[in-house]
Order: C-alpha cells, then structure tokens, then sequence
C-alpha cells in the first residue's frame, strides 16, 4: 500500500498548481473556524479559570448577577459569621464587594461602553491571591487600580492618568494582572470610597468566600437560610456564577459552525472539481492498475487518500494562519452584566486537531464522488481513455 | 462571439456546475455577512434622523434618575414631549434564554406622540390605560413567542428580568410594528408597584421640536442636573445606539475579516477551474491563433468565460440571498431588525464575483497568450 | 492436466453501443499449448485487442467460457478476478502505460503489492525482471527519462516480475522505431524460450508475428490459422 500512497503523493506535487489552489481554499475555511472558535473559547475560559472551584459567591436571592444584588451591611455581617469557610488569624476570610458599572469613552474617542468598577476591601486580595498590582499598590482614598487588558480598551485608564467617573475624578496608581481571570475586565476601587460616591452606603453587592470542603456549599445555603436577615442571600460557586455569563461564547459557536459549515461546502466543491480532474486525467493510469489486479476498493482509498490529504495540508496551513491570533486582546459584551469582558483568542491543541479534522473531512468528502467514479470506471473504458 | 462563450462554459458541464454552486455557496455566506454590517449601518442611519434624544445617569444606565426629572426635563425649551422609561430586558419566566424579546416599562400618555415611527394597533393604548398589566407586544416578536410558547394577545404572561429581583406578569393586549420588532412594552406604573414606588427612572427619552435644537436641548438638560445628586448624560439616538454596538466588540472588524477570506476562498475555485481549462485548451488555442485569432482576442474569450461563470455563482448565491432575506421576512429573530438585502448589499456581491471571474480568468489567459503558438501545438499531452 | 495452457471455448462477444449491438466474436475456439508464441494478426476492428482482454480477464465474454491454466474465469466475480489477474497473467500494452510518477523500480514492483511478499523478496524480483530486460542500471529512473524501447522494456519487467504464466501483448512494437521494437520482440521470443511462458502477441506487423511459433488471423470474428 505505501507504494500506492507514494502514488498519490507525487500526483499532488506534478499538479501543484491544482493542489495548492484547493489547499489554499480548505486553509482558509480552517482558519475562518479557528478565529472563531478561538474567540469563544477565549471567553469560556474566563468562565473555566475564574476563581477556583472551592470558591463561592453569595448574592441576594432572585437575581443572578451582581449587577442587580444588593446586600445590606446587617446580612453581610451574619452571614460572615456562618462559618464553613476559610478562616486566617484576623477571621473568616470574606470579600464584601460593590459591583458597579461605568461608562468610559474608547481610546480613540469612539463611541462609549461600559465597564465594570469593584468597591473592594483588603480581603478581596486575600480570596484572589492571583490578582497582582504591579508595586503591590491597593486602592486607597480616590487611588484606584486597573485590570490590565482595559487600559488599551479605554481611555484614561493608563498608570498616572485621572478619570472621572461618579461624582470626582479618581487617579490610576497602578494596573494588575489576574492569570486571565474574569477581575482583569474590572477597575478596582476601595470599598468605603465608591459606597459614598454611588450612594450605596451599608451595602455590597456580593460576597466571596472559600468554602473548606465542595460539599459545604449545600451546608452554606442551609445556614443562610435560618437567621432572617440573611435568609434573603443565596451562595453558588464562583465557577458557575461565572460560566452563566459566557452566552456570548455560544452564540460564536453557533455563528462560527454555520459559517464553517457554508464554507466547507464551498471549498468541498472546489476538492471535488480538483478531484474529478485528477481521476480523469489519470484514467488509463487506473485502468492500468486495475488490468494488473488492483482492486477497486484499492483504487477508491487511493483517490480518497489523496484528496483527504490535501484537506489535511490545507487544514495545516489554515491553523498556521490562524495561529498568530492566539493570545491576542480583545473585549465583547457580557450579557449579563451589560459591561465589556476583556479577554485574549484562544487556540487550544484540541481546537487545532478539529482545525486538521475539518480540513481532512472536506478533502475526503469532497474526494468521494471522484474515487467512487475512479472506482467504478470499466478497465477497459479507463484504458481506452486518452 | 457570446454564443461561443456560453457554449465553451458548458463543454465540461460537471465542472461549471459544480464552480458554480461552490462560488455560490461562499457568495451566500458573503451576502449574509453583509447583510449584518449594513443592517448595523441602518439601524444607525434610521436612528441618525429620529429627533429624540435619551437622558441617562452619568455614571452608567444602570443608575437610575429620579421621577422627578420628567418635569424638569420637560420644562426645557424645545422639548415637546418626555418619557420616562426602565430597562426590563424581559425574559420567559423558566426558559430565560429562549427568546429576546427587549421588555420595556415606560410612561404610557407620552407612548403614540414619542414613538411616532411605531405603527400601533388601534386602540391598544385605550385598551392599556384601563389595565395596569397591560402590554403591547411587537407583531413579530409575539409571531415567535405564539410558536415556541403559545403566546396570543389576551394571555396572562409571566416574565422575569435580570436585574430586577420581582417576576412581573403582563397581559398582552395587543400588538405594534416598527424598527424594533422585538419589542415588548408595559406600564411603568405597574412596574413602580411592583418594586414598591421607589421612584426611580432608567432613563428619559425627550423629543426635541425641530434638529437643529438638538445639540442644545442635550445641552440645556445636562447643564440644569450638574452638581446634583444624580448627573446626567444626555445624546441622540444615534449616539446611544452606538455605545451599545461599541460594546458588542469588534465583531465588524471581524466580520470583514472573514468576509475576505470568504472572497479569498472563492477567487481560489474559481481560478483552480480556470487553470484547469486552460490546461485542457492548450492545443486548442494553439490552432485558433492558427486559424487567425489575436492573442488578445483568445484571452477575452477565456476571461469572458471565468466572468460568466462566477456571475452564474453570483446568480444563484446573491439572488437565493435577496430572496431569502427579504425586509420584514428575516430578522434573525427579532435582534437585527434591519437583516435584509439592500441594492448596495446586492451590488457588493455582484461586484465581487465581477472581481473573481476576472482575476481568475487573468492568470491563464495570460500564461496562455504568452506561449508560443508552436509551444502550443506540441502540448498535447 | 492437458497440455493446453488456455482454452477458449465457444466465445461470442457483443458490444451494445447505443441500442444497436455489434457482434466482434462470434462462437470463436482457440487452444493455446502450454509454451506457445501466438502472434495474432487481421485488420482493425476484427477483434484482436477483445480477445486478449478476454483471456486476460480485463473483460468478461457475453457467451462461451474461458479457462486459463485450468481455472475457468467465465463468471469470476469481481474480486476474485483482480486477484487471479495478478498471478496468472502479465499484460504489455501498446502504449507502455507505466505510471508517470513512479520509477521504473517502483513500477515493477507495483504488482507485487498484491502478494505477500516480504520488502527484500520484492526487491530480489524486481531487480531479476530488470535485469532479464537489461534495465537494472536504469531503475532510479522515471518514464518520462527512458526511451520508448525502454519504457516498453520496463512494461514487460512489470509483467513478468509475478512469475505470470500467461504473457498477453497488444502490439507491444505498434509505437516503436524499428531497432526498440527488435530488441523488445527478442526479448518476448527470450522469455519464451528460456523462461518457458506462454504469450499471446497482438500485432498488426508480419516480421514481428514472424517472431512467434504460431500465427492466427483473426477475421469476422473467425480464427484463420497460418504456419509460422
Ligand atoms: N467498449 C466497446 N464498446 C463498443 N464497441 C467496442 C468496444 N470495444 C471494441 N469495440 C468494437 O469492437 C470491434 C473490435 O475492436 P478491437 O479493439 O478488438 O479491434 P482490434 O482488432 O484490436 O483493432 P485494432 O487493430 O485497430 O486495434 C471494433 O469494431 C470496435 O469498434
Ligand atoms: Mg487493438
């Protein structure tokens, strides 16, 4: 068989012309997937790394969004107090923090959007140990610091800059990186501070906490449940919470499968024509192979083969195109928040092999009809062709 | 001369069919993509002429003004009329993600003279002052809901809301039809109950009496909140509109983006075909410059050929696309009101596959007109 | 076993063309010994090149039977045909038809594919056919670096390399100079004689059919026999 497949190797490279015009249209469907899905995937994975999974987030009953809870400063206490969760030397370990959402001008003075700003205490760094503010700064007065990614996103946000949001102008001592994290989209601001400019005095928005063991979150919302004033607040683990908020990521799969599945027929058709040309141009060469006992299902792998394998060589191209995308910043709408989510493209090995696959599975389809046709050909009409 | 061209098109018929549908295909795709990018421009365009301008907290939408900026507001010169509206984002209570619908409790006196590009059924606004739960439903958003939730006008609907913590239940009254059609809207009395009067606004909507008093009316109106407790921001709709597409990302850049290798996939079939033929016709257009043929007058006969068959691709592609998305017919349910094919949409992809039939057909005509007609004969492997 | 290598019995072949049916062979009996040299002759169209794809199971009679080194291939499905092609018969064609892309070593080995063959036993076959046809310096070769004379002797390494015992040439010198098509009809007269296989020869010239030990006229559809 190996001499076979040579066979087919050395026809691509003597119709190259032929061969690196399909290939170059299968890369490109390849690549068109690959953008895509690494844009999705890019922001599943803020809903995959996002805290860990022994962290919880406590919000007030009935909405499901920080956006839109509210949790008084009574509630907030007791329910610190409820234990099961991780403790250090000064207590419990609970983030109280107000979500608040702003709306910057772009860099370039184009159209506004908004953006997410985080009242934070002293703990919200000790639950997210992966925050780290260049100079170890923290947020103090109307010092306040910003999540990498957005200050290329908005405007006003570079170290030493003044922006105004609320009721003053707030100065940016330093920005912080979180290992990709859901806070890298968010500017963080003290706690009291942002209380009194929003009027959201004696309230958070949301709590966070580390649970000891995964079970205890079912024992978290039981002890919650019992006293009065926190029987209004609900607590769901910070993966979850945040993997309700990747909607977008879905709809680019949607989108980007459709699109994927047109183009592919596209560029099948063109693997099909290709194909066909090859079969019939080699048709005595077949019908050779054929009077020297080949069989017919050894001259329908063959051809099979050799198409799929310019899918595949296409596919590889189309991930090469793709590749420099990876890592690459960019920022969509989370739907739940009505705010900007920062975040990189994404290629995963996984997403590359399907990039492969695509391409394989475009040749080969594409290839089916031709070596069925190649396959099925009389030797004797194959012979007699010129 | 044309005769020749078609006949030569359809000598390898297999072959031309299946260009065809490959080039017809991706100029589909291509024509769907530019449907997105230019429903985005008319949305703004048809926004860009309207003389309402929004008021909003400075801060973000999602702080809200207090009721008492109705008056104060409408007390502005030049604005005739004010709305005071709140943001519900509807969704069906138990399947949250099923369908958008934009749920919107408003001021109802103000509704017929604000919304003036609405068309209402008649009555309904009669019918919505004597029912407090009352709600008027866009026709083609209540058409989707009738077939995935039984929806009907005079059903009690329960929906709820991702900011709001309150489930609300509306009575569906009758329906309405303009630029959105995705629309639901109710009595902001209504909603004000439900959350227990705590007078609160999203955000104001103000007609202002003539355009070129819009720039000072939004001036005007910021200028009377500065310093108070709640700020404002006020702009046109445009400008409102384009912050929320601001915050969809760069998805039109994207867009483009793939619309080019869309174009770039094409122009490879098509010119993988044209090569092929040419290869096929080597000997053959040896013998016409025999016969008498001019090199120039072989390469228009073989480009001609590549332009007839991409324009066959664009016949069926852009055509099954303008019929497909027709205004009113497609709205990729209910969130792009404006998806459908313009005459600029449509020449777009017609000029694109002119583009591709041309360079595809360039290439081996060229290489063909070069070879010496000798060389050519001798070919005939 | 008879010393009859093949034996066609009764054979008529029809062509449908259209809806009209052309009868080529018609009732036609043909014995050949075992070590014959048949050069068959008669004008174009008479059925010739039908008759060798019939023996060498390329086609399939409409009528009659076939039996090649005492196995009948009449009614041989599919399958079972390929695999009695590549050990039975070799077929030289008019044309060479070698495989552009592969070298003149690759080519021959081709049919030894389909036996079990080790790598290194295949390599000892293919390079003892080269040899026998005096191409062992020209294996690394492609087709299209090899004369016409050559490539034809590199066809019939290929058909010789499985050991067939049936040697089926469609004018084999039909598109060779005189001097190749010499040097080719010495080695088919070569390979029947020292190598004791059976060929059937198609050919349209009297000194290459003067070569072979038989001669037979194919007319109508009818076998005439000469003396050679
Ligand atoms: N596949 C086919 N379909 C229809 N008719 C055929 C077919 N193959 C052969 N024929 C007809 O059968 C007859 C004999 O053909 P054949 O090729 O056997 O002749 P030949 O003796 O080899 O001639 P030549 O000397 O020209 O090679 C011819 O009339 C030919 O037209
Ligand atoms: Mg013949």
């Amino acid at each position: 068989m190996g001499l076979i497949l040579k066979y087919n190797i050395r026809n691509l490279f003597v119709r190259r012309v032929s061969t690196l015009m399909t290939l170059a249209g299968v890369a490109m469907v390849v690549a068109v997937f690959l953008v895509l899905m690494a844009l999705a995937q890019g922001i599943l994975s803020i809903g995959e790394t996002t805290g860990d999974p022994l962290q919880a987030i406590i919000l007030q009953k009935g909405t499901n969004a920080e956006t839109s809870s509210g949790i008084p400063d009574e509630a907030a206490d007791e329910a610190e107090n409820v234990g099961m969760v991780e403790r250090d030397p000064n207590g419990p370990i609970v983030a109280r923090d107000l979500f608040i959402v702003i709306m910057l001008p772009r860099p370039d003075g184009g159209a506004p959007a908004n953006l997410v700003v985080r009242g934070v205490t002293g703990r919200a760094f000790d639950i997210r140990p992966e925050v780290k503010v260049d100079g170890g700064k923290r947020p103090r007065g109307s010092d306040i610091i910003v999540g990498r990614p957005l200050s290329k996103r908005f405007a006003h946000l570079n170290v030493g800059d003044k922006v105004h949001f609320g009721k003053r102008d707030w100065n940016v001592i330093g920005h912080f990186d979180a290992d990709g994290q859901a806070w890298e989209s968010e500017v963080w601001v003290d706690l009291p501070e942002i209380q009194a400019d929003a009027n959201r005095k004696n309230t958070v928005s949301s709590l966070f906490v580390r649970l000891n063991r995964p079970e205890d979150l079912e024992a978290l919302n039981e002890q919650l449940e019992k006293s009065a004033n926190t029987k209004q607040l609900k607590a769901m683990t910070v993966r979850d919470y945040f993997k309700g908020q990747t909607g977008t990521a879905q709809m680019l799969q949607v989108v980007g499968g459709f699109i994927t599945f047109l183009l592919s027929l596209g560029a099948g058709l063109g693997a099909m024509n290709t194909m066909y040309a090859a079969v019939g141009n080699r048709a005595r060469e077949i019908g050779t192979l054929r009077a020297l006992g080949f069989g017919r299902f050894t001259i329908l792998v063959s051809f099979l083969f050799e198409s799929a394998l310019i899918g595949l060589a296409g596919g590889a191209l189309g991930c090469l195109i793709a590749l420099p995308v990876n890592g690459l910043q960019t920022g969509t709408m989370n739907w739940v928040s009505f705010t900007e989510t920062a975040f990189s493209f994404r290629i995963t090995p996984a997403m590359l092999g399907v990039g492969l696959g695509i391409g394989g599975l475009v040749g080969a389809v594409g290839g089916f009809l031709p070596a069925l046709a190649a396959a099925r050909r009389p030797i004797l009409a194959s012979l007699r062709a010129t | 001369m044309l005769r020749l061209i078609w006949k030569n098109a359809w000598r390898s018929r297999r072959r031309t069919v299946l260009t065809i549908l490959s080039v017809a295909v991706s100029l589909f795709l291509l024509s769907t993509m530019l449907c997105y990018l230019s429903s985005g421009e008319q949305q703004l365009e048809s926004a860009g002429a309207s003389l309402r301008v929004v008021t909003r907290h400075q801060t973000s939408l999602t702080f809200f003004l207090p009721e008492a900026y109705t008056a104060k507001i409408a007390a502005v010169p030049h604005v005739t009329v004010v709305q005071g509206c709140v943001w519900w984002g509807g969704q069906i209570k138990g399947k949250e993600m099923s369908l958008f619908m934009s749920t919107i409790a408003a001021d109802l006196e103000p509704t017929e003279k604000m919304w003036d590009d609405y068309r209402f059924e008649p009555g309904v606004l009669d019918k919505m002052r004597g029912e407090l739960r009352g709600a008027v439903i866009a026709r083609r958003a209540l058409e989707r809901a009738r077939e995935q939730e039984g929806w009907e006008i005079g059903k009690t609907v329960t929906m709820t809301s991702p900011i709001f913590k309150h489930d609300i239940e509306l009575l569906l009254l009758g329906t309405c039809e303009g630029p959105d059609e995705s629309i639901v809207l109710f009595r902001r009395d209504y909603l004000e109950k439900v959350r227990g009067n705590p007078g609160q606004i999203g955000y104001f909507w103000a007609r202002v009496d003539k355009a070129e008093n819009i720039p000072g009316v939004c001036r005007d109106v910021d200028a009377m909140f500065a310093n108070s407790e709640s700020e404002t921001k006020t702009e046109t709709e445009k400008a409102f509109m384009q912050s929320f597409m601001s915050m969809m990302g760069n998805i039109e850049d994207l867009v483009r983006n793939i619309g080019l290798a869309v174009v770039a996939m094409i122009l490879m079939v098509a010119a993988n075909t044209m090569a092929m033929v040419a290869r096929e016709r080597t000997t053959e257009h040896a013998v016409m410059r025999c016969l008498g043929f001019t090199r120039g007058r072989i390469a228009v006969l073989f480009i001609s050929e590549s332009v007839l068959i991409s324009l066959l691709g664009a016949a069926v592609g852009v055509g099954g696309a303008v019929l497909l998305y027709r205004p009113g017919k497609f709205d990729a349910g209910g969130m792009a009101p404006f998806f459908h094919m313009t005459p600029s949409t449509t020449a777009t992809g017609l000029l694109v596959a002119l583009g591709v039939g041309l360079v595809a057909g360039a290439a081996p005509a060229i290489a063909a007109a070069r070879r010496s007609v000798v060389d050519g004969l001798r070919r005939v492997d | 076993m008879s010393d009859a290598l093949a034996e066609v019995t009764g054979v008529t072949k029809d062509y449908k063309r259209d809806k009209q049916s052309i009868r080529v062979l018609e009732a036609l009996s043909l014995t050949i010994p075992r070590g014959d040299f048949l050069a068959l002759m008669g004008p174009s169209g008479s059925g010739k090149t039908t008759l060798l794809n019939l023996l060498a199971g390329i086609d399939q009679p409409t009528s009659g039977k076939i039996t090649v080194d005492g196995k009948t291939i009449t009614g041989l499905g599919e399958g079972a045909l390929a695999k009695w092609r590549s050990r039975t018969t070799g077929f030289i064609f008019q044309l060479y038809n070698l495989i552009p892309v592969l070298t003149a070593y690759e080519n021959v080995e081709l049919p030894l594919l389909l036996t079990s063959l080790s790598r290194a036993e295949r390599r000892q076959h293919v390079m003892q056919a080269l040899d026998i046809v005096g191409l062992s310096d020209r294996s690394k070769h492609f087709p299209r670096q090899l004369s016409g004379g050559q490539e034809q002797r590199v066809a019939i390494a290929r058909a010789i390399v499985v050991d067939p015992v049936l040697l089926l040439a469609d004018e084999p010198t039909g598109d060779l100079d005189a001097k190749s098509a010499d040097e080719v009809l010495t080695l088919l007269q070569r390979l029947n004689r020292e190598f004791r296989k059976t060929i059937v020869m198609v050919t349209h010239d009297p000194k290459a059919a003067a070569r072979a030990t038989r001669i037979l006229h194919l007319e109508k559809g009818q076998l005439v026999e000469t003396a050679a």
